[in-house]
């Protein structure tokens, strides 16, 4: 008698369960497909792995099991399918300009190298979905070509110092000092993929963490700022040196003011001008995903390393 | 059947949440061997060299930042400059970077007086693969001229 209620119980239960995951299911708005404008248009051989890798999420043909659509991971799946879409839509390539396309490809082969996509939890259902070693190499092959094309034009020097004209502040508060001009150099930089070169300087409480290691979270107060200028000429020798200035970026950490930025407080001042970047404050978040790239490093891409 | 298939939608959220908490390994660690102690010198300009895989930084001390500045040829005794080249390596953190590695040489000139009282730059080279071969030799000079003739770099409010 005993087993006849307690097994009355359990189907109630499981038929409970079962309504209440139909009905969340039938109450949850579906994943749609819109339509597309103009979907990337790079060499076959590239558009064929973004397609198996990255296009589930970041375009607008993303192929649903069953499954996928079943409340709660219906909830879980849409949510980061629309959230993906925002960052890289395949689907809009033409709503970006030329550069902006370069930039997002750049960014997707550093995500793809560095492991942090395909996400891990998509290719443990979709193996196929991870790239290759060759497959890797046809990307990295692609951006230099596309990036080598983009910028073999002339290059100039610039000898005039820039010059500032009013107190410069960023959207979240951050405002432009010059303090930097005094600190130590803790790397030189430059990257092929956008034709600059910069100097990083960092603060003493900066220098000192790097000296004792102490970066996984960097100290409160530690500062760095990057002065990025675009590459001007070259000489005889190979020698590239700057050209006009680019840009000046801040890295400041304070884990209570900037808590929703993993504790760093971003700001960049475009062009001699100083021109605060960000329309609003949500600018940093942007700044944050990129960085979250360098995790290995408190979220500093720009520290002197050597090979384990 | 839908216990199979409730298990298997958990088992999936309970997957997801683990894997996302995984991080790749990284395969490199911060040396900070390669900074280099600038004490009161200021940075005069830099450049890159991807023939010989090398990024420089020139510094020199309140006289030299100046001259450099103003664009002055006459060089006045007291005047320093030290030129740091290290070894370029890609950005393990950025595929399309390239950041200063190890320290490959130190250059330094001073402007000095020589026994007849005339100005004169005084070369000097430390560190590896450099060190005995440029000293009193026409490179010597050579190095001197490239190295006094560097522009000051343009900085924002500077």
């Amino acid at each position: 008698m005993y087993f006849f209620v307690e097994k009355k119980r359990v189907v109630v239960i499981l038929l409970i369960s079962v309504v209440a995951v139909w009905i969340l299911t039938a109450l949850t708005p579906p994943l749609t497909n819109p339509p597309s404008t103009g979907e990337f248009d790079g060499p076959d051989s590239v558009q064929r792995i973004f397609k198996h890798a990255c296009y589930d999420c970041h375009s607008n043909n993303t192929k649903l099991e069953w499954y996928h659509q079943v409340a709660p991971l219906s909830w879980k799946i849409s949510s980061d399918v629309l959230e993906a879409r925002r960052h890289l839509n395949f689907s809009h390539w033409d709503s970006l300009s030329a550069a902006d396309q370069r930039s997002k490809v750049w960014y997707a082969v550093n995500m793809i190298e560095q492991g942090k996509m395909p996400r891990r939890d998509y290719t443990l259902l979709h193996p196929s979905a991870k790239l290759s070693e060759r497959e890797l190499k046809v990307l990295k092959n692609y951006i230099v070509t596309i990036t080598n094309v983009s910028s073999a034009q002339p290059k100039k020097q610039m000898l005039k110092p820039v010059v500032v004209h009013t107190s410069k502040e960023s959207p979240n508060g951050i405002q432009y000092f010059s303090d930097y001009l005094t600190w130590k150099v803790i790397v030189a930089t430059n990257r092929f993929d956008n034709g600059t070169m910069r100097i990083i300087y960092g603060n003493d409480i900066a220098v000192k963490a790097i000296q004792e290691g102490n970066i996984n979270p960097w100290p409160n107060g530690a500062v760095i700022v990057k002065v990025v200028w675009d590459e001007g000429e070259q000489d005889e020798d190979g020698n590239i040196y700057p050209g006009d200035f680019n840009n000046v970026q801040f890295m400041i950490r304070d884990d209570e003011r900037f808590k929703r930025t993993e504790g760093w407080g971003f700001a960049r001042f475009n062009t001699s001008q100083l021109i605060p970047y960000g329309k609003d404050v949500s600018f940093e978040v942007d700044c944050m995903n990129c960085h979250r790239l360098a995790s290995a490093n408190g979220f500093v891409f720009d520290i002197p390393t050597k090979m384990q | 059947m839908c216990i199979n298939k409730i298990s298997y939608i958990l088992l999936m959220v309970l997957l997801s949440l683990y894997m996302q908490a995984c991080d790749r390994k990284s395969n490199f660690q911060v040396s900070p061997e390669d900074l280099y102690e600038s004490k009161d010198l200021h940075v005069i300009t830099t450049w890159f060299n991807d023939r010989r895989q090398t990024i420089s930084v020139l510094y020199g001390n309140e006289q030299a930042t100046q001259v450099r500045e103003t664009g002055i040829t006459m060089h006045q005794v007291g005047e320093h400059y030290t030129l740091v080249t290290w070894h370029q390596q890609g950005n393990p953190l950025w595929f399309g970077g390239q950041i200063s590695g190890r320290i490959a040489w130190i250059e330094q000139v001073d402007i000095a007086t020589s026994a007849s009282g005339a100005i004169e730059p005084q070369y000097n080279v430390t560190y590896h693969e450099r060190a005995d071969s440029i000293s009193g030799t026409a490179l010597e000079q050579e190095r001197i001229n490239y190295i006094l003739s560097r522009k000051k770099i343009g900085h924002p409010g500077v």
